[in-house]
């Protein structure tokens, strides 16, 4: 008996092995039906749309893919006002306390929509008084991110909603407004400029 | 273009590449296992003498407990002269190196599981440590992933295998200085990756975050610790390669190629490189800890219960459908993403086709513990390795669904998938891990566990935490997918619904680090060689061991199988 | 013996495997999506843009915030959350390291520039953000701005914060950090019409120089 082996090695058996088995049959047909299925999962997985298209593009993204156009799809306000402008103003259009001012009863919301348009294509940079609270922030330049007709949907929204009842916008208007200040490169500089316009 | 085809041509084209190369493979495992060959002559079990077969062998042979010798007799006369010099040279030569990447090991198990703890909390306490920017939350579960993949998984599974491959080969490990100096390259390699994640530098991939002038190091120290077992490989005693050998062996030719291919710089762009990220992040799974967790469990499972595996057919299916499976399955990562639509599609069949192997290793395991299934109580290895191969099972079950376009569209981008990687890593992998340690270790420093019941706290701790993390946070992410894809309501709600299954998630996880620092002190109890030499480290010590069957009525059926 | 592995076949094996793997997800993803070029409407980040990406990568935003809204067919509520449109392997021409993401613990960012313009709620929501979004786990970033006793210098870039999250004497003032970071979160805007950019890449053969 070798005296170096430990306790935990002299009790120890040989190492394992393997014993002969041939495959049991389930295994075998568990292959073929994962064989068949995945054969019929790679048929009837519609590949048409070109590889840099993505995965799971539906006909839509596939044929404009190939070159075509996409579908011309609704324009919404609210679906606008979700997708840029809750973060600041909040769903209930209520801002945020101090830093972003509410659209719920905003005066400059209600009142002459070729201001509200100049507004949303151009942005604010400088104090501007809200329901009598001063607030001093940016609001974003929206004229390279939104069309006229996107931006007339949601200001028609912010007018006719949270209790605010001004009358729609109109296309025409937002694309005439752009047409008159296309020279325009920098923000309102709050107050001081919009009061003006206001009053024209 | 046929205005209705029956099949367009990418879908075709696919199906045959896909048709070709699983015809393919199991012509390869048919030529292996039939063809040239002859079963009779096969060394399965000649080797194993006709006394040690049926023989527990982990907590049964105390020499305490006499009717278990009554009933074995002594094991001692089963092994021949011989058999034992071979494994004390095999040990001897391979204690230090493992030992090295053992300890190691549990020190980054320490650090991964403190950045695990943290980061899991941040997530409902957003503004606690938020002061300093390396314990954001995006810094530190970058850690904690690192930690626990490169220091302690990559190390313990890399001692483990050092440990193994001499004893499964009957050869002393050759080359063990280029362990210790793998290691400590690797390791501090390693240190200065953790640290750079910690001050924000970072490659930006998840898996690959280590800054790549890094990274050259982790793979000269890799390929240093690796070198060994292949130096082992070529002056082998042995034949026949044991299943363990091959999980182990491709494992260590696998990982290195991934992580190098998949550190270049400069070369991948875009999408592009998300497919290689994925590639690489399910492989560093599937190719690296996958193999060493299986190889471990193919070695300890029979070796504790002193049974052969049951089918050598099983193993090579197992292996190969494995290792050809699951190295294509990276692309489910991407479903619905901007990637080619064939490439998600093979990924999401091959993921599938994963069912195969882990079927076999599950039967194949199954039909090895056999009748004796309650020794799982007494040994501490097999507690953990059992657990963890049911849990290899469950794994890879769930994530064969999960890459089903109808359940990913849900779990995809929750804390389901989290949950999913876990039971993979953790409820898979450390499990195994966990037991191999406490089967090598009394082997490494000739001393036993010094306190069974930090082994019993160890288990009912991890375990325990473990399952209040994995339900809860499945549960968790799959109300959390089904809340993102109702538009109707805000995106907040799907946040606030996983608050309670996030806080579940820190619960179970504080008693999983426990766990791992009792695991720990007893680690280095047992390597000081604290306290009295004792007997083997029993779960339920002393008492009359009902799970083996009559020795000659298992060797008898063994004979005839 | 016969029959049995030997290293030699589990080596090529091994080696013939992880071959497959790389060329099924690796080098025909490479060759197809190599000539992919840049739509006109997607310009490369600017110099202050791609300091800002480092930033985010740096922080682990990717961690909890994906780039790849679905297709309204497979996942409708990606794009009726604003989000945008599916993307596509073009929409990510300039993407030297990908940030696709694989977790929407926070919301898809692919298209934040286009829903979220502005400098101040950025800035703000970075400090604190649950200032402006009540609910938020987001983790708070407060080192990538300085606290400024009394007032504001010249060059300041001032963060505005609603009252309950004031401190008295204090005035928040953006590291250059914060306000890169901000800036690529701007420029993340991919709302142009798809048929540019696929249809200019696919009638295009100069291959597009990928890796600058």
């Amino acid at each position: 008996m070798n005296e170096n082996l430990n306790d935990a090695q002299k009790r120890e058996k040989i190492d394992p092995n393997e014993d002969n088995k041939p495959l049991p049959w389930f295994i075998t047909m568990t292959i073929g039906a994962l064989f068949m299925w995945s054969a019929t999962y790679i048929k009837e997985t519609v590949m048409t749309a070109a590889p840099e298209a993505g995965d799971s593009r539906s006909e839509q993204v596939a044929v404009a893919c190939a070159g075509g156009g996409l579908a011309k799809v609704a324009i919404d306000g609210g679906a606008i006002f979700q997708a840029k402008c809750v973060a600041c103003h909040q769903a209930t259009g209520e801002g945020i306390a101090g830093v972003f001012p509410p659209l719920a009863g905003s005066e400059w919301v209600k009142g002459k929509p070729e201001v509200l348009a100049s507004i949303l294509l151009h942005g604010i940079n400088g104090k501007i008084h809200v329901k009598g609270t001063e607030y001093n922030g940016q609001m974003p330049v929206f004229k390279d991110l939104l069309k006229d007709d996107e931006i007339a949907a949601v200001l028609t929204h912010i007018r006719s909603t949270w209790g605010n009842n001004a009358p729609a916008v109109d296309e025409k208007l937002v694309a005439s407004i752009r047409e008159s200040t296309k020279a325009r490169a920098t923000s309102y500089d709050g107050d001081d400029e919009l009061s003006k316009l206001e009053a024209k | 273009m046929n205005p209705s085809p029956m099949i367009d041509s990418t879908s075709l084209v696919l199906l045959l590449a896909f048709s070709v190369s699983v015809l393919g493979l199991f012509v390869f495992i048919w030529s292996m296992s039939n063809g040239f060959f002859n079963t009779k002559e096969s060394g399965s079990h000649i080797i194993f003498e006709k006394d040690e077969i049926g023989l527990v062998e982990d907590p049964a042979t105390s020499q305490s407990s006499h009717e278990l010798q009554d009933a074995a007799g002594k094991t001692d006369a089963s092994l021949s002269a011989a058999e034992l010099d071979d494994r004390l040279i095999a040990d001897k030569s391979s204690a230090i190196p493992a030992f090295v990447c053992l300890l190691a090991s549990v020190c980054w198990l320490i650090i991964g599981s403190a950045a695990a703890i943290v980061s899991s909390i941040k997530l409902h306490n957003p503004d606690w440590l938020v002061d300093s920017a390396w314990m954001t939350f995006g810094r530190l579960r970058t850690i904690h992933l690192n930690s626990i993949i490169y220091g302690w998984a990559s190390m313990a599974g890399i001692g483990v295998s050092l440990w193994l491959i001499p004893r499964l080969l009957k050869t002393p490990l050759v080359g063990a200085k280029f362990v210790y100096w793998g290691a400590m390259i690797w390791h501090v390699a390693l240190m200065c990756g953790v640290t750079a994640i910690g001050l924000g530098y970072t490659d930006g991939m998840e898996w690959l975050e280590m800054p790549w002038e890094i990274d050259i190091f982790i793979v000269i120290g890799g390929a240093l610790m690796g070198l060994p077992l292949f130096l082992t490989l070529m002056n082998r005693k042995v034949d026949h390669l044991y299943v363990s050998v091959w999980y182990i062996g491709a494992a260590l030719i696998w990982f290195p190629i991934l992580f190098f291919v998949a550190n270049i710089p400069h070369l991948y762009f875009g999408v592009q490189g998300a497919a290689m990220n994925w590639w690489y992040g399910h492989n560093a799974l599937g190719l690296w800890f996958t193999p060493i967790g299986l190889g471990a469990a193919y070695y300890f499972i029979p070796k504790v219960l002193g049974r052969p595996i049951y089918s050598y057919n099983l193993s090579l299916l197992g292996f190969w459908c494995l290792a050809f499976f699951y190295s294509q399955v990276g692309g489910h990562h991407l479903i619905g993403g901007p990637l080619p639509t064939w490439m998600v599609t093979l990924s999401i069949v091959q993921s599938v086709m994963m069912i195969i192997p882990v079927f076999a290793v599950a039967v194949n395991h199954h039909m090895t513990v056999g009748g004796n299934f309650k020794a799982v109580l007494h040994s501490p290895t097999l507690r953990f390795i059992v657990l963890g191969s049911m849990l290899y099972v469950a794994a890879s079950i769930q994530g064969s669904l999960e890459a089903l376009r109808s359940v990913n569209v849900i779990t995809h981008f929750t804390h389901y998938t989290v949950a999913h990687a876990h039971l993979g890593m953790y409820g898979f992998f450390t499990m195994v891990m966990f037991g191999s340690i406490y089967f090598i270790m009394p082997r490494i420093v000739g001393w036993e566990w010094p306190h069974p019941w930090m082994i019993s706290a160890h288990f009912w701790l991890v375990s325990v935490g473990f399952a209040i993390y994995f339900i809860g946070l499945t549960i968790g992410g799959w109300l959390q997918g089904l809340a993102m894809l109702d538009a109707s309501k805000p995106f907040i709600d799907s946040v606030t619904v996983t608050l309670p299954y996030l806080k579940a998630r820190s619960v179970g996880g504080s008693f999983m680090v426990l766990g791992h620092i009792i695991f720990v002190v007893h680690f280095f109890l047992i390597s000081l060689r604290y306290g009295s030499k004792k007997e083997p480290a029993l779960l339920i010590p002393k008492v009359n061991i009902p799970f083996i069957k009559d020795a000659k009525v298992a060797a008898k059926e063994l004979k005839r199988g | 013996m016969a029959g049995h592995i030997d290293e030699k076949k589990l080596v090529i094996g091994a080696l013939v495997i992880i071959a497959v793997s790389s060329l099924a997800l690796v080098i025909m993803p490479y060759v197809q999506l190599k000539h992919i070029e840049a739509p006109a409407a997607l310009k490369p980040y600017t110099d202050v843009q791609a300091k800002g990406r480092q930033v985010y990568m740096s922080l682990g935003c990717v961690y909890c915030h994906s780039q790849q809204p679905r297709d309204p067919k497979f996942a409708p509520a990606d794009e009726k959350r604003g989000w945008g449109r599916a993307s596509t392997a073009a929409d990510y021409a300039y993407d030297q390291v990908h940030l696709l993401g694989t977790m929407r613990t926070g919301p898809d960012l692919l298209n934040i520039g286009a829903r979220q313009p502005s400098q101040d709620w950025h800035l703000g929501h970075l400090y604190q953000p649950r200032a402006y979004m009540p609910g938020s786990i987001m983790p708070a970033f407060p080192f990538l701005f300085i606290e400024r006793k009394g007032a504001a210098k010249p060059g300041d870039v001032v963060v505005n914060l609603p009252p309950d999250y004031k401190k008295p004497g204090i005035t928040i003032v953006a590291t250059t950090d914060a306000v890169n970071l901000v800036e690529y979160l701007k420029s993340l805007d991919r709302t142009y019409p798809i048929k540019k950019t696929i249809a200019e890449s696919l009638t295009t053969d100069k291959p597009a120089a990928a890796a600058k």
